[in-house]
């Protein structure tokens, strides 16, 4: 039998208590995020906690690839040119006031969609100012967020989950379980008497240092807190918080709260005991502000790159502010970026956003409506022929589409004798710090490391911070530059990631000093012929890159690689970094 | 019945509401940007200035808020009917205009009157938020999240002062002229490094790391939540306060003296901190004086931009690759030297 004895049975009913109290109090509450794999256990889970509301509460299901429009309303075009005036299409915010949303797959929603939707959370209205309407509606609704997402990689938008006052975990509740019979919850009661319940300034204040101690809550964890105890408080009956009030809010609302992510690598999802919760994931990096290096072992070496290396080196592919030094050709990098031709639809414009594109039929007519009677009018002043519809130039829309595109940031790093001798530890030192910046900002990192005879993949594409660094660490230095067998790698890499839509960036790591051609060979004129071609293919396929000379005095060979790359080149700073860093801060900005 | 949280009730969050206030006794020291952690009082912030700052005279039932008594600014219907003598004066609280995210351009910048257009067809100019919020703020809040073509539409009109409409058919003018506050979270993504420096104060906002101040956040938002009307009642008196204090501020500004030893301390920290262009500082100035006026002075005193420039500042350094976090710190180490000269 799966309700074996060392399952507390609380997990089940402890989901059930959740999804009562949400019923209780949703607007301070806010929703649950559950996390929750497709099943059965769900299923019986999301029943009890829709009926927890009661028959006539209305409850949509959204997910997560909604539009902005259908989410916060817009104009309904059908029932406009039937009326002959603006009618406005509620939202599915808005059809849902005073019941539930239930969010599939909340991983996946997108920043500016977890933003309206947060937006409704806070104010209990989706608002709209779109498609020439503005409307203000009414949405007050529980959300119940479903989080599918396996592992560290995936995790609901920050702001959302941050929004969403209680957390469980289903995963771990087999299906018998969730058979079980448990307390029967009278919500209606509860909410009426929710109002008069309350909390001592004692209680208040145990609250607020336990949601501290765990150190990564925010100040809506801690107003969370006292709702739940409050609500929990409310469904027994009583009418002030008791400790066993505070038990349950600090087990649903704090235990599992989700922050951005966390450093943590081998994090497992099974809920942990209750005892042990508050130690259980390190402090996350983002709550302490943009990307303290905590997590960084502090080593010296380390220490000291930090001081010399720009922060936001890797910033710049985000923003796109690292400038191409040469003129590289548009590429395709820039073609994924700006103008998308698939992904997610973000909206109109009034011109092609790329060569060939087609009109979207939808909005151009939704654009010439308005204007019919006014050119039928028109029309009758000056004889045109006769059509039905009048549709004009200006009235063409197309779809701009933005591609949820990731980051793979590719180190190639050149760990030959010549770059041992020098600087392979700093270098090293210095990627390890790029690796955190770039892992802060949920992009993919992959390292070629090029010694020997042949540059050699060490790390495909991945998230994984920790993997990323034992490479590193475990990387030996030594033997000749295969520098031209390095390129190649990397333009494989960039290729096959650029496939998949990411956005690349290539982070070359050498003084430029290529000593062994693509056939393992070490003839000069060969290797020289080798590097060249390759730069030039990878300067063809137009990606992202930078050179960072590592050299002890800045190399012309190596600047010379950045100009046959179309890369910047920048050499590692040394001594002066103040300078140099100045210098490079204008160079990205400028 | 929905009410704002009174500003004053605002636990700590001391530099955002004071860049806020400053903001409000001159608007011409430009936008404001908040960014920090989540769920710390920004948008309250934000949303409360409505009911804390002093109403404002806008004519009659006009659209773009004209201001009675300047006729050359007048909308062609607030100019019409001054011209008739049937110009109106009311006062309104001042526009605090929300930006939802998902908002579009024609929202944003005003468009085809749809209802006019079908039903009688006339073709009408529908203002949109910009107008709404002039000679008020629009605030944006998750400002790293707009759509880049929104947020060069919004800075290039808070920069001119004049939304110019020549679409569809149409071209309209109007001044809109607002306080820009743009609020986010890091974590979802930096800002543009070219849109920085167009907002004039910069101000990081932190959760508080002690007990007692989570605490009395969470007892005070609890009770408004739960009895708002009386927790307005309840700060009434030091919203009122703060109100008067910051129309007497708006009334003094110009009065203001700026003496040389202030002009002279603004341009050391600037030199020293190698800020670029005129417009640190013009903010800094501005912004010191507008402090001055706010705490009853009649003249800047190096305290005044000692005390701002840290937001004025803070986002217009040149990315020192040390640490980003840290450029409130080099702002603070600079004035630490500009001290012991």
């Amino acid at each position: 039998m799966s309700a074996g004895s060392g399952e507390p049975p609380s997990l089940w009913e402890d989901a059930v208590l959740a999804a009562a109290m949400i019923a209780v109090d949703p607007s301070g509450l806010g929703g649950v995020n559950l996390r929750a794999r497709a099943g059965t256990v769900r299923d019986r889970w999301l029943e009890r906690a829709v009926a927890f509301f009661g028959p006539q509460a209305p409850v949509r299901r959204i997910a997560a690839g909604i539009s902005e429009a259908r989410l916060a309303g817009g104009l309904d075009i059908g029932a406009t040119i039937a009326a002959g005036r603006p009618v406005v299409e509620r939202g599915v915010l808005a059809c849902a006031d005073g019941g539930v949303v239930v969010l599939a797959m909340a991983e996946r929603l997108d920043a500016t969609a977890a933003g309206l939707v947060g937006m409704a959370l806070d104010s209990g209205h989706a608002r709209i100012e779109r498609d020439g309407v503005s409307a203000m509606q009414p949405a007050r609704f529980a959300l119940l967020a479903i989080d599918e997402g396996i592992g560290e990689d995936e995790a609901m938008a920050p702001s959302l989950a941050d929004r969403l006052g209680l957390r469980i975990d289903l995963n771990a509740i087999g299906w018998r379980e969730a058979e079980q019979p448990t307390e029967a919850y009278e919500v209606a009661p509860a909410r009426r008497l929710l109002a008069s319940v309350s909390a001592g300034d004692d209680m208040v204040q145990a609250l607020c240092a336990a949601a501290l101690s765990v150190g990564r809550c925010s100040l809506r964890g801690s107003l969370h807190l006292l709702r739940a105890a409050r609500a929990s408080a409310a469904l027994r009956g009583r009418l002030a918080v008791t400790v066993e009030d505070a038990a349950v809010a600090l087990r649903l609302v704090l235990g599992l709260r989700p922050m951005a992510d966390d450093a943590s690598d081998e994090q497992d999802d099974r809920p942990v005991p209750e005892e042990d919760q508050g130690e259980r994931a390190p402090e996350p990096p983002g709550e302490d502000g943009p990307a303290s290096p905590d997590e960084i072992p502090q080593d010296m070496l380390v220490q000291a790159i930090k001081a010399l290396l720009p922060r936001n080196l890797l910033a710049g592919l985000e923003s796109g502010r690292v400038a191409r030094s040469g003129r590289g050709p548009a590429g395709k990098a820039g073609a994924n970026r700006g103008r998308a031709r698939r992904g997610r639809a973000v909206g109109f414009a009034d011109r092609p956003p790329s060569p060939g594109a087609r009109p979207d039929v939808l909005a151009t007519l939704r654009q010439a409506a308005p204007w019919q009677r006014i050119r039928a009018q028109e029309a009758r002043q000056a004889p045109q022929p006769a059509s039905r519809l009048r549709i004009r130039k200006d009235d063409f829309r197309y779809v701009r589409y933005r591609e949820k595109t990731g980051t793979t940031a590719i180190f190639a790093v050149d760990a030959s004798g010549s770059a041992a001798l020098e600087r392979l530890g700093e270098t090293k030192g210095a990627v390890e710090l790029l690796l955190a910046e770039s892992y802060v900002r949920r992009d993919s990192v992959a390292l070629i490391a090029f010694r020997g005879e042949r540059a050699e993949t060490l790390l495909e594409p991945t998230r994984s911070l920790v993997r990323a660094k034992r490479c590193l660490s475990a990387l030996p230095g030594g033997g000749g530059t295969p520098l031209a067998s390095g390129i190649l790698a990397a333009l494989a890499m960039s290729s096959a990631a650029s496939a998949k839509g990411q956005t690349v960036m290539t982070v070359f790591l050498t003084d430029g000093r290529g000593n062994v051609a693509l056939d393992g060979t070490t003839g000069r004129e060969r290797v020289v012929e080798d590097t060249g071609r390759a730069a030039r293919l990878f300067r063809a396929a137009g990606y992202r890159s930078i050179v960072i000379d590592t050299a002890q005095r800045p190399q012309a060979r190596a600047e010379a690689l950045a100009h046959d790359l179309a890369a910047e080149y920048l050499p590692l700073p040394r001594g002066g970094a103040k300078v140099v860093a100045r210098e490079i801060s204008a160079r990205m900005e400028g | 019945m929905a009410y704002s949280y009174p500003f004053s009730a605002i636990v700590g969050q001391e530099e955002m509401k004071r860049a806020l206030i400053l903001a409000a006794v001159d608007p011409s020291i430009g936008g404001i940007l908040v960014f920090g952690d989540r769920g710390t009082g920004k948008s309250t912030a934000v949303r409360a200035l409505a009911g804390l700052l002093p109403p404002i005279r806008v004519a009659g039932d006009c659209r773009y808020n004209c201001l009675p008594g300047a006729p050359e600014q007048y909308c062609p219907r607030c100019r019409e009917q001054a011209g008739a003598g049937k110009l109106k004066t009311r006062k309104i609280p001042i526009p605090v205009v929300d930006l939802p995210l998902g908002a579009t351009e024609d929202r944003v910048a005003g468009a085809l009157d749809l209802e006019k257009a079908l039903v009688s067809g006339e073709k009408a100019f529908e203002p949109g938020l910009l107008a709404s919020a002039h000679r008020g703020f629009l605030y944006i809040d998750e400002v790293n999240l707009l759509e880049d073509h929104l947020v060069d539409l919004l800075l290039d009109v808070a920069a001119s002062g004049v939304n110019i409409i020549e679409r569809e058919g149409l071209s309209v003018r109007h001044p809109a002229r607002f306080v820009l506050v743009g609020s986010g979270n890091p974590e979802e993504g930096e800002l543009r490094p070219q849109l920085l420096d167009r907002f004039g104060l910069s101000v990081e906002v932190a959760s508080p790391k002690d007990v007692a101040s989570r605490v009395e956040v969470v007892k005070r938002r609890d009770a408004f939540d739960r009895d708002g009307a009386a927790f307005l009642e309840a700060w009434k008196r030091k919203d009122a306060g703060l109100r008067s204090k910051i129309a007497r501020a708006q009334d003094a500004l110009a009065a203001v003296d700026m003496p040389d030893s202030a002009l002279e301390l603004s341009s050391l920290l600037c030199l020293r901190l190698g800020v670029d262009g005129l417009r640190g500082e013009l903010t800094l100035m501005r912004a010191a004086r507008a402090l001055a006026a706010f705490n009853g002075k009649r003249a800047v005193t190096p305290e005044d931009v000692r005390a701002v420039a840290v937001s004025a500042l803070r986002h217009r350094l040149r990315r020192d690759p040390l640490d980003e976090t840290g450029s409130g710190m080099r702002v603070e180490r600079a004035l630490a030297e500009v001290a012991t000269p």
